[in-house]
């Protein structure tokens, strides 16, 4: 158990708004977005584990993290095919050329024909030019993951890759309509479109950190998903934050602390301790600054974690972020 | 052997900075360039991602797509002959502009860019803008108004197939692959074809048949129109990437934040460049926490000098609790950092172990002018 971590995460006890994300309201399809960086491989895998130990059938589908994911759960790899990672808790690497290559197969029932397809310079032109194929292609599977595959899965989490490639991704449905006039693409992309659009069905969970660019890029991400491409957002995880202290530490007095440390009982101490003092404060009011910004301009639920320092400790991180976000104590498992 | 990152940034003509996003590609890109300004260089900074509060910093309402002069007057020293300008890579822009000057006339140059398959392309093709920054970085480069041109590359590790891009497009211009994309829904008729034509066109049907004949006929003419340029972009993308394959002229440096995420995928084009044969100059790791604090374990209650700091502290209202475990907390994040960035060093390729490596500390403020961006440059390269 995190216990540890927690302790030095809220230094004092937290102040986080107290929102979490209700488990019972995620979406059938959760699709992770934000910027790179920000933690979002680590809160789709975090909800995840959630989800599963709430006992709910869940396939968590990374795109390019997959390296990210089975490190967590200290599996060697993740492929095309889904492995458990977990009781009730599934894992699938969505590759994309690897995808793209199946479907051909499939569409292309005989070995022969596939094989020279494969093959032919004409169909690497068309894979390499063919705008938004192989995203539509990942799409499709995803959409029958979550709608065909027996025993149906309870949810289907997404991880998207970062921000610009991850709208990239959910637009396809409409780029691929307007480059593909009929025939089976265009079939699929309106399958595709109608997945995502249908807000009973799907939602997605921006996550993002409180400073300047992540920030920026979200609400650039909200006002496109809400906007052109229509598609429901249905929280916000704010992570890596400083919480504001309790008490608080005055910045004055820190400040005094440092520049008087020499003359100090413990010079080196009352130094590092002014330095780490003022650090923190001046991350916090970053974050607070932003948070306030969020607030105003993003009318969505809000989720606040706090910065936790060791992320490469893997499960029981991945359990205390899960408490953080679902609200559920992590010692129910 | 390597050269110091001063030496770099006084003599290269082009400093290339790659990393994936978020990482502090673009101040970096800027403080360097100037920095060599100040050092007497005449340098022109070419940023994808056009972040206002960087063209804030460097006094610029934005940055536009034709080169602007940075006003360095506060900075500079009456003697210093260095120079600043800023442009922004518009892929779309220079990509529409490349075709109208390639194309033999306006009207080819227009059946191009009405196309619905270019116009998808240019903006989502995964290369086109590689394409598009290595063209106009001929131009510029050829153009000798600069004595340095730092390029703060786009915000992937994959902007590094960038440098695989003449290969690829030689490929895709292959004529022979042509011929087939420029007719695919003739009537195949023709008696004389060789089994190598018949077996194509019988895929080309294939094809047709699974993703709509619309699709591979908008595909064919833009090939086929394309192809017209073909000549002109081979020739303009093998000039650059000897210039830039010419460790005396170029240099390729990697940013990175210390969290393992972009520690990997630095790793990624570091090992690119190895496999290409370009030379990394140097590593900047960005947003390190350097405030040591408490190590992990530690606790203010157990330290022999506990008695006397914590009476100090509450003498200045400061709670020694909440301080310690926030030094705590401080603490374990430069560990955490210490350890990615040692994982980093281990990890690079054999040729590449002995890169300069700089460690830019955390500024909680972030960079909002040229004295910000001086300050970071200095941290980075000294005194210019």
């Amino acid at each position: 158990m995190g216990a540890s971590n927690h302790m030095i995460a809220t230094p004092s006890s937290p102040s986080r708004t107290g929102e979490t994300l209700s488990l019972r309201k995620l979406k059938r399809l959760v699709l992770f977005c934000g910027k790179g960086g920000v933690g979002k491989t680590t809160v789709a895998c975090a909800l995840a584990l959630q989800l599963a130990r709430a006992g709910k059938r869940v396939l968590l589908a990374g795109i390019d993290s997959t390296d990210q994911i089975s490190r967590y759960f200290e599996i060697p790899t993740i492929g095309l095919r889904e492995v458990e990672l977990e009781k009730g808790l599934y894992g699938i690497h969505l590759d994309e050329q690897l995808i793209f290559d199946s479907f051909i197969r499939k569409t292309f029932r005989f070995k022969s024909l596939y094989r020279r397809i494969l093959e032919s310079t004409i169909y690497q032109y068309f894979t390499a030019a063919a705008p938004g194929l192989k995203e539509l292609i990942v799409l499709d599977t995803v959409q029958e993951l979550t709608g065909q595959v027996r025993p149906p899965y309870d949810h289907v989490l997404l991880d998207c890759p970062a921000t610009g490639h991850g709208l990239s991704y959910l637009d396809v449905g409409n780029q691929t309509l307007r480059t593909f006039h009929f025939g089976p693409l265009h079939r699929k992309a309106e399958a595709v479109q109608a997945l995502l659009t249908d807000a009973t069905q799907s939602g997605v969970v921006i996550v993002t950190l409180a400073e300047e660019l992540p920030v920026n890029e979200t609400l650039e991400l909200y006002e496109a998903l809400r906007g052109r491409l229509k598609i429901a957002v249905d929280a916000l995880v704010v992570n890596g934050l400083f919480p504001l202290l309790d008490p608080p530490l005055d910045t004055a007095a820190l400040e005094q602390l440092r520049d008087a440390a020499p003359i100090f009982a413990a010079p080196a101490l009352a130094s590092a301790l002014a330095e780490a003092g003022l650090f923190y404060q001046a991350r916090s009011r970053i974050n607070q600054e932003h948070l306030e910004r969020l607030a105003q301009e993003l009318p969505v639920p809000r989720i606040e974690v706090p910065f936790l320092p060791d992320e490469a400790k893997g499960f029981p991180f991945l359990l205390e972020v899960g408490r953080l976000l679902s609200g559920r104590g992590a010692e129910e498992s | 052997m390597n050269a110091g990152p001063r030496d770099v940034i006084l003599r290269r003509r082009i400093v290339m900075f790659c990393g994936s996003g978020g990482v502090g590609k673009t101040t970096v890109s800027a403080a360097t360039a100037l920095w060599a300004a100040l050092a007497g260089r005449n340098v022109l900074v070419v940023t994808i991602d056009p972040a206002r509060r960087l063209a804030n910093a460097l006094g610029l309402s934005g940055v536009g797509t034709s080169e602007t002069p940075v006003p360095l007057a506060e900075l500079t020293l009456s003697s210093s002959r260095g120079r600043l300008h800023v442009m922004m890579m518009d892929t779309k822009q220079v990509m529409d502009e490349l075709i109208i000057k390639y194309a033999p006339s306006r009207e080819a140059a227009d059946r191009i860019l009405h196309q619905k398959v270019y116009q998808a392309m240019s903006d989502s093709m995964v290369g086109a803008a590689e394409v598009v920054a290595l063209g106009k970085l001929y131009e510029l480069h050829f153009k000798r108004d600069y004595d340095l041109i730092v390029v703060d590359t786009a915000p992937t590790k994959h902007a590094i197939d960038f440098f695989e891009t003449p290969q690829r497009l030689i490929h895709i211009f292959d004529p022979e692959a042509l011929g087939w994309l420029m007719r695919p829904v003739e009537a195949v008729s023709s008696a004389g074809f060789g089994i190598l034509k018949r077996s194509a066109s019988l895929i080309a049907d294939l094809v047709e048949r699974a993703f709509g004949l619309t699709v591979l006929a908008d595909i064919g003419a833009f090939f086929s129109s394309i192809q017209e340029l073909a000549g002109g972009f081979r020739e303009r993308s093998e000039r650059i990437l000897a210039v830039l394959q010419d460790p005396a002229l170029s240099s390729f440096n990697i940013v990175t934040s210390p969290q393992r995420l972009s520690v990997d995928e630095a790793l990624y084009i570091a090992r690119k460049l190895h496999g290409l044969r370009l030379e990394l100059g140097f590593a900047v790791v960005n947003r390190v926490t350097m405030i040591p604090g408490l190590r992990t374990g530690d606790v203010l209650e157990a330290l022999p000098e506990r008695d006397a700091v914590v009476k100090q502290l509450v003498e200045l209202g400061l709670d020694p609790r909440t301080l310690s475990r926030v030094a705590q907390l401080t603490g374990a994040m430069s560990q955490h950092d210490q350890d990615n960035i040692a994982l980093f060093q281990r990890q690079l390729p054999p040729g590449q172990q002995d890169t300069p490596l700089l460690r830019v500390p955390y500024f909680p403020t972030e960079i909002c002018d040229l004295d910000g961006l001086m300050r970071l440059a200095k941290t980075l390269y000294g005194e210019p």
